[in-house]
């Protein structure tokens, strides 16, 4: 099974060991992993900022560097959605996955030799859940599921919390967080606080773009709640 | 040209892909028991439920639940406006709806449209054999009946426009008793 | 006067966080009590997908059920006017109060004649309108516009209401009971109900195989009004068409439990005939929804029934308040149904989202509202509205995404300095930093990393 590993933009450029436990956990599961060493990034900031039209060259440039591939997979819930969505290419569109739904649709990972003796609160990127369906939501009358719970139960030690609002968007939303600053920050409070009222030790979800948002209002207010990619937790070793 | 025609020719220029009307839906019967699902939504709507074997035996009830206040039951009344004066009014109602609550009013129950709505209590006679499970199955029965009006009347009038608290007494009706009656 | 953006006005009004938090969670509860009543259906998404593909075969027929509608409602003795436009339909309804001679009228809630400024127009000519539901004739003293289509005063607290009754109404300074407010706006508005000769009631749905249409509320002011008036006009956007009587049952269903989680409203009044004696007039108003319907992206915006399901599960308005969106039908729906009045001047609404998706999720007839939002701002910035920075943010950007060379080279001055990444400029006039801190950066990146130590 060749499977190209995607790493977004700014987990290349902020979050390597998001992407380098992606590359380990991958390789542990037995895929024969290629890292394209061209790849930049998947167009998705200038798209949701409305400019779609512009993002010819980005589409090219990931083409090239990941055609031929069995699967695309990429640790980053939003980034793959755009993909499925958008890109113009129908082979990359069907092959790209979010690395829990490969996990857990194509690899179909029934343990994990993993360790992580802490209590984390689960963090829903609403990109993932919503747009892939990473997990049931709220709002729907439907038989609750998540992949991700599926696969923190997998992780010995590890005991995993919803905040209140179980589904609630953080806030980040690309540009957003910066255009409507005042509100994308309130939002990420209200999130955080709900998790801290679960006494967790880390935010958790399949989105380091969330997780970055609401890192930056955590170390604001110096709080001793970390974050980290579910990745992270599901390559921690023993 | 006209704003009629010209309204009907803009839209009939936009070329709209055709969607086949989805036919009529069946609903799922909630609960098994209609009476106790219609028992349950009378409460859930702040409505009180007097059940009797026939009307007349509600009178005690009623004189208990409103006492020293006249109760009129509806006669053909000329004057919307009179109507207004009237402490608790009494009428038929048509059908129940289980799932709601809802009551079925019209022209041929009501001599004066207004009369459910500006009286200060409302009292509503009804048949139990006269529950339906789902408002479907209540238009299935309405059918094609031509009224002039009509209302599904679930409870009291009430608000939640003042910080989302509760006021059950708006502009209509302060409070509704149902006689549910066996025959 | 500046108009504030979204953005502004939202930041207005969170400068007030006990206030915020209050509006938040009170909306919150509201969307809890809309899943609590959606969850006992256990046919409720069959429900949504039924009344969806009903008001999507409605608007793939509009002119026809729009004239089968007409020739019904005439048969009924009613009386059917068109407008193209808010002026027209402001039009129509003076002229029918100036044959009866009349200053003054009741008006239930009509999202519509908001849309058309109705109010202001009839003020001008003289005419007294009252408007009867409470949260209407609240922020009607107040000099308000509704800030939410179901709950106009949700952003007022009782202490507001108070004072404002105290003013308008005499109450008593200080109290601020919602039971003895209600009771004092039922006293005063009986009046004005019983005085009232003209009647205008808004529409949920017109039937176009009965010629009826149907009105839902709470409190009964509606049906107070049109049933003691001699003149009912009944306004109402031409998409608020159902082909059958039977189409009532599924959106009746949906209706209330996903506004505010209630089994029905407590009364959903089906009007056919004017009473003896009585007028009854209908306003269809197209009023920009033609050129929506040709806006193949957008033409499903006209399935919206005003439930405002997405106004309490968004995040955005929670926190921003309804009055942020400028616009007399605010939030998400409100966002995607804004521009096609006026795009410059709602350039900002398409943007006032996360893109989260939720709203389409609750919405009962199933509108993609998440995904309109996306084609709006892509509409919007390919037609030049965009600010000239963001244009040539974006440009650049896209230049550099393009070219891995220049990315890995940026990138490796961007750890420092990050200027490379829209909203991660690391001075104190980027938003981000105003209230976060940037991500700690690190040694290498991972391709860096991958060189040194996989290749």
């Amino acid at each position: 099974m060749r499977v190209a590993l995607f790493v977004p933009c700014y987990i290349d450029q902020f979050y390597p060991q998001v992407a380098i436990a992606s590359l380990e956990l991958l390789e542990k599961l037995g895929c024969e992993v290629t890292v394209p060493a061209q790849q930049t990034c998947c167009g998705q900031p200038m798209a949701n900022s409305g400019f779609a039209h512009i993002t010819g060259g980005c589409d090219t440039n990931f083409e090239t560097n990941f055609s031929g591939f069995d699967y695309i997979v990429g640790p980053s819930g939003s980034c793959v959605l755009h993909l499925k969505e958008h890109h113009p290419d129908a082979k990359i569109r069907a092959s790209v996955y979010e690395i829990c739904e490969f996990l857990v649709d194509v690899l179909k990972v029934k343990s994990l030799p993993a360790y992580f003796p802490h209590k984390v609160g689960l963090h829903q990127s609403c990109h993932g859940q919503r747009g892939l369906r990473i997990s049931s939501m709220t709002e729907l009358n439907e038989k609750p599921f998540s992949k991700l719970t599926y696969l923190l139960d997998l992780v010995e030690g590890c005991e995993w919390k919803y905040p209140e609002r179980q589904d609630e968007c953080c806030g980040f939303g690309g540009t957003f967080c910066v255009t409507e600053e005042a509100v994308s920050v309130k939002m990420g409070q209200d999130r955080i606080q709900e998790h801290q009222a679960n006494e967790v030790e880390y935010i958790v979800g399949a989105d380091t773009s969330c997780l970055m948002h609401m890192e930056g209002i955590l170390k604001r207010s110096a709080s001793n709640v970390g974050v980290k990619h579910i990745v992270e937790i599901l390559n921690a070793h023993a | 040209m006209s704003s009629r025609e010209e309204i009907i020719k803009a839209l009939q220029e936009v070329k709209v892909p055709a969607k086949a009307y989805p036919g009529a839906f069946t609903a799922q019967v909630i609960g098994e028991d209609t009476l106790a699902d219609f028992l349950y939504s009378m409460q859930v709507v702040s409505t009180t439920v007097i059940q009797v074997k026939e009307a007349a035996d509600a009178s005690p009830a009623l004189d208990k639940h409103f006492p020293n206040m006249e109760r009129v039951h509806l006669n053909p009344l000329a004057d919307g406006l009179s109507l207004a004066d009237i402490d608790v009014l009494e009428i038929e109602g048509d059908f129940g709806v289980a799932e709601n609550g809802a009551i079925w009013l019209d022209d041929s129950n009501l001599p004066h449209r207004v009369a459910p709505f500006i009286c200060q209590h409302l009292v509503i006679y009804l048949s139990q054999n006269n529950l339906l499970p789902t408002l479907q199955e209540a238009y299935i029965r309405l059918g094609d009946k031509q009224t002039g009006f009509g209302v599904f009347l679930s409870g009291p009038s009430k608000t939640a426009d003042i910080e989302q608290s509760l006021v059950i007494g708006a502009h209509g009706a302060r409070s509704l008793v149902v006689v549910l009656t066996e025959c | 006067m500046h108009m504030l953006s979204h953005a502004e006005a939202s930041e207005k009004f969170i400068a007030n966080q006990e206030r915020t938090d209050w509006h938040d969670d009170t909306l919150w509860f509201v969307r809890a009590k809309r899943d609590k009543a959606s969850k006992l259906l256990p046919e409720w998404e069959a429900l949504r997908e039924q009344a969806s593909q009903i008001k999507e075969h409605m608007l793939s027929n509009l002119p026809q059920y729009l004239l089968e509608f007409e020739a019904n409602a005439q048969a009924n003795g009613v009386q059917v006017h068109w407008a193209k436009d808010a002026h027209e339909h402001n039009e129509i309804v003076y002229s029918i109060i100036q044959k009866h001679g009349d200053k003054a009228l009741v008006k239930s809630k009509s999202m519509l004649t908001e849309e058309c400024h109705l109010n202001a127009y009839l003020e001008q000519r003289g005419i007294d309108v009252v408007d009867t539901d409470l949260g209407e004739r609240i922020v009607q003293f107040r000099k308000e516009v509704p800030s939410h289509i179901v709950l106009p005063a949700i952003h007022l607290k009782k202490e507001d209401v108070g004072e404002t009754f105290h003013q308008h109404l005499g109450t008593p300074k200080g109290n601020k009971d919602p039971q003895f407010l209600t009771e004092a706006a039922r006293i005063h508005l009986r009046e004005k109900f019983l005085e009232a000769k003209v009647a205008i009631t808004g529409v949920n749905f017109a039937v176009a195989e009965t010629g009826e249409f149907v009105v839902c509320t709470n409190e009964g002011n509606a049906d107070m009004g049109a049933h003691l008036s001699d003149v009912h006009i009944a306004c109402m956007g031409i998409e608020k068409i159902i082909p059958k009587r039977q189409d009532l049952g599924v959106f009746l269903r949906l209706l209330a439990r996903s506004a505010t989680g209630q089994l029905i409203t407590t009364y959903s009044s089906h009007f056919a005939k004017p009473r003896a004696g009585q007028e009854m007039h209908i306003v269809l108003v197209d009023n920009g929804r033609s050129r929506q319907l040709a806006r193949d992206e957008f033409r499903n915006s006209l399935k919206c029934i005003r439930c405002a399901a997405c106004f309490n599960t968004c995040p955005v308005y929670r926190r921003s308040g309804g009055h942020s969106y400028h616009q007399p039908v605010a939030g998400p729906i409100g966002s995607i149904l804004a521009p096609n009045f006026d795009k410059k001047a709602n350039v900002d609404l398409p943007f006032a989202s996360t893109l989260c998706g939720s709203c389409s999720n609750v919405c009962p007839v199933k509108i993609n509202i998440h995904e309109q939002l996306w084609f709006w701002r892509q509409d919007l910035m390919k037609e030049g509205l965009a600010p000239a920075g963001k244009v040539l943010g974006m440009k650049f950007m896209a230049w550099m995404m393009a070219n891995p060379t220049i990315f890995r080279m940026a990138g490796g001055m961007g750890r420092k300095v990050m200027n490379w990444f829209p909203f991660l400029v690391n001075n104190g006039l980027n938003p981000w930093y105003k209230q976060r801190e940037m991500p700690a950066p690190p040694k290498q990146s991972f391709q860096e990393w991958y060189k040194s130590n996989r290749l």
